[in-house]
């Protein structure tokens, strides 16, 4: 009973009390892994890495990084995009020392949001029919993983320019650049096929 | 799909098991003050390499000293000159400092969001007027004496206005005054080679402004007379701003036109 109420009472605390409760007494952090294991999870899933206990493991490594970090967590930041950036070079990393790149997406639980990227980049065909979400899948399969990070941050992690900005560590500038060229190389994927 | 459980208990287990804590904030701010100090110290570093590049650029004498220009171009058009005077390895240093400075600042707390464009052209700018203030107390002077003076390789890198004058058979000799003995009307003189040379100044004009004492940096143009020994004609102070000075002595003075006869045939 005791541990219902400490959650519900964590729950309302925003990510930057729990960080300053966490620096007090690490029991509080189990709140900020509640809070993002499971976008974690998924954005993992996202950018590739689909066996699970490899993803696990990677959550796992991501909390831990952040939990020793948290002195570097600057408040003036968002802290979603301050932990997704650790999630993201986690995850690179783990992809550089595994030797492989992304795998497909996940289509099954992302079907709503092919919709959404076919919707917000317009992607329509000659005839002005708007392409599958199952094209859209086979399409940004294809793009190389920088391109696709891209794409998954802004369409399927629902991230604004600034924070996919904070999350990569590259100026706002070149994200709408990335997202701009990846929409390309989106097109002509959708054209060839 | 992957299920979710609540793993805050096994990572809080985890935590314990490897004993891990936070990292002390002081090692943030000191790797944050880090990166600070290295784009300060490359802006820094970089701004010197610019002033010892302008100050060797200007220094040359087809933009100093519009007299002599005839004398060198006579061994290549103008075009050639300015290109061969060029401070390549000044610039070089520049844009590698200007590197390691954007490097730096990159990875200040914020910096990333920066265009390595701005960042770049910022650093630079930094530089330049850096170097701006610091060749206002000759800075890059001393640089560039010291190094040809103490450095042999340095010589090799640049084509300074000192090699311009090194060229005793030519009628182009340059150094550092070591003697002046007014009696005899000579004066001892170090070239840039570390020669040692006697220099007759019996029948010399003596520019405005020259002030012919041990250490001064002079300019002569004349003739080999004996084995390290020249005949002046003319003899001016290797300062840029010789003409601001009132004259010291002024001895007979020779037509400049004698001097392009004998030197350039």
């Amino acid at each position: 009973m005791a541990d219902i109420s400490r959650h519900k009472q964590q729950q309302q605390y925003t990510d930057q009390e729990l960080v300053t409760q966490t620096l007090a007494n690490k029991q509080a952090f189990a709140a900020i892994v509640r809070r993002y294991e499971a976008p974690l999870l998924r954005y993992i899933t996202r950018l590739g890495c689909r066996d699970t206990s490899t993803a696990q493991d990677l959550l796992q490594e991501i909390f831990i990084k952040t939990y020793i970090h948290l002195n570097d967590y600057d408040h003036s930041l968002q802290f979603s995009s301050w932990i997704y950036r650790i999630a993201h070079n986690e995850i690179i990393s783990s992809f550089r020392k595994e030797k492989h790149g992304p795998t497909v997406l996940e289509r099954e639980a992302d079907f709503f949001l092919f919709d959404k990227v076919v919707d917000e980049l317009e992607l329509t065909d000659q005839e002005g029919q708007k392409h599958t979400a199952l094209e859209i899948q086979a399409a940004v399969d294809r793009l190389d993983p920088k391109s696709r990070e891209i794409i998954v941050l802004k369409f399927f992690e629902e991230k604004h320019y600034d924070e996919i900005s904070d999350i990569l560590q590259i100026p706002e500038g070149t994200v709408a650049t990335m997202i701009s060229r990846a929409k390309k190389k989106i097109k002509s994927y959708l054209e060839e096929s | 799909m992957i299920m979710l459980k609540d793993r805050s208990k096994s990572i809080l287990e985890e935590i314990e098991k490897r004993k891990v804590v936070p990292i002390p904030r002081w090692h943030f701010v000191l790797q944050r003050f880090g990166f600070w100090l290295l784009a300060a110290i490359s802006v820094l570093t970089g701004s010197i390499a610019m002033a010892t590049a302008i100050y060797v650029f200007i220094d040359n004498d087809f933009i100093e000293d519009h007299e002599y220009i005839h004398l060198f171009l006579a061994e290549r058009p103008l075009i050639a000159e300015i290109v061969a005077s060029i401070p390549y390895i000044w610039l070089a240093t520049l844009a590698l400092f200007t590197l390691v400075a954007y490097f730096g600042f990159r990875h200040t707390k914020t910096g990333y969001r920066y265009a390595t464009t701005k960042v770049i052209a910022g650093a630079l700018l930094a530089s330049l007027l850096l170097s701006v203030g610091l060749n206002t107390i000759d800075v890059g002077k001393y640089i560039h004496r010291y190094l040809i003076e103490n450095v042999h390789v340095y010589t090799k890198l640049v084509y300074a206005n000192e090699h311009r004058w090194t060229h005793a058979e030519k009628g182009l000799l340059g150094g550092k005054i070591i003697q002046y003995q007014k009696d005899k009307n000579r004066l001892i003189l170090k070239d840039f080679n570390k020669n040692i040379w006697q220099i007759d100044i019996s029948n010399t004009e003596v520019r405005p402004g020259t002030r012919l004492v041990p250490g001064k940096q002079v300019k002569i143009t004349g003739v080999v007379v004996a084995a390290q020994t020249f005949k002046a004609y003319t003899i001016q102070g290797w300062s840029k701003r010789y003409h601001r000075k009132r004259p010291v002595s002024v001895s007979k003075i020779a037509p400049i036109k004698a001097v392009k006869d004998t030197l350039v045939p």
